[in-house]
């Protein structure tokens, strides 16, 4: 591993944790789970800087270090599921787009988010009423992934002139 | 349409934009179309810790077991009556708080924070002198 490339991922991991941090404080925005989840906007940053596997790195230590920090055991396994469904998403899709396109990245990670968290969310409660929160999860993930999508993208473009 | 066709098209980020703007539609119309057919009557809606968790309708006997962060409890709907059934709390005044119909009542677990609470049309079957 280069040296940059650990300073960059790690910046980035400590920026994504503030971020997380920040956001569990936040009030609920009504719907329960529904939150912007800008801290992914860095780890959709660290995929196109350094790379998929560092992006991992980042989104490992968000996991579970914003889970210590702002957290509970429940919403740890959200986290989880939702990170890791995400995460693999968006490092199969993220070359193909490249990064003009991380909104649509991002959007389709977003989504996966939202599917995994579901699936955690009928483990924990071992009921099929959260389902009836699909359509509206698609909405939210939707929006919110094309919003940090759209912030990652600006920051990589910002990060490239900086290096320039 | 062959392979290039269809990879540039899976590129271009106006598909993209109008396939997310239609799934959206397509969602907040089936919530519309929800909320103004929605079911008449009345609802058990269990709440923990303030956060309404679900809502059942008191028409159809269904039981669900909740996992809460403290612990478990089972809700029962039978005959139009919602019950707490089965709880490991230390109290047990949920489960002996036996059922509830009437539109106002509520049943509440208070080691879990757990409330279910009868919502829905006005009872016009009780009348209070």
């Amino acid at each position: 591993m280069k040296i940059k490339d650990m300073t960059v991922t790690a910046c980035l991991a400590a920026a994504a944790l503030v971020v997380f941090v920040i956001e569990a404080q936040l009030p609920p925005l009504g719907i329960p789970g529904v939150k912007l989840g800008l801290s992914n906007a860095l780890v959709l940053m660290a995929m196109a800087v350094v790379g998929r596997k560092h992006a991992a790195m980042v989104l490992f230590v968000k996991i579970i270090l914003g889970n210590i920090f702002a957290g509970t055991p429940a919403s740890f396994l959200f986290s989880l599921f939702g990170g890791a469904a995400a995460y693999a998403v968006m490092a199969l899709t993220f070359k193909f787009f490249g990064r003009n396109k991380m909104w649509v990245t991002s959007a389709l990670g977003a989504l996966a988010n939202n599917a995994g968290q579901l699936v955690a969310a009928l483990l924990i409660m071992r009921t099929s009423a959260v389902l009836v929160y699909i359509p509206m999860l698609v909405i939210a993930g939707l929006a919110a992934g094309i919003f940090t999508g759209l912030a990652a993208q600006f920051s990589v473009r910002a990060y490239d002139k900086l290096r320039r | 349409m062959d392979k290039t066709k269809a990879a540039a098209v899976l590129k271009s980020g106006v598909f993209w934009a109008v396939l997310f703007a239609v799934a959206a539609a397509l969602c907040a119309g089936y919530l519309i179309y929800k909320k103004t057919h929605q079911q008449t009557g009345r609802f058990a809606v269990i709440n923990v810790k303030g956060e309404t968790l679900t809502t059942l309708p008191l028409g159809e006997d269904t039981e669900y077991t909740f996992f809460t962060e403290r612990g478990v409890n089972t809700v029962m709907i039978k005959d139009g009556k919602v019950s707490v059934s089965y709880s490991d709390c230390k109290n047990q005044i949920c489960v002996d708080t036996g059922s509830i119909s009437h539109v106002g009542e509520s049943i509440i677990c208070a080691p879990h924070r757990l409330t279910v609470t009868v919502t829905g049309e006005t009872d016009t079957d009780v009348v209070v002198v």
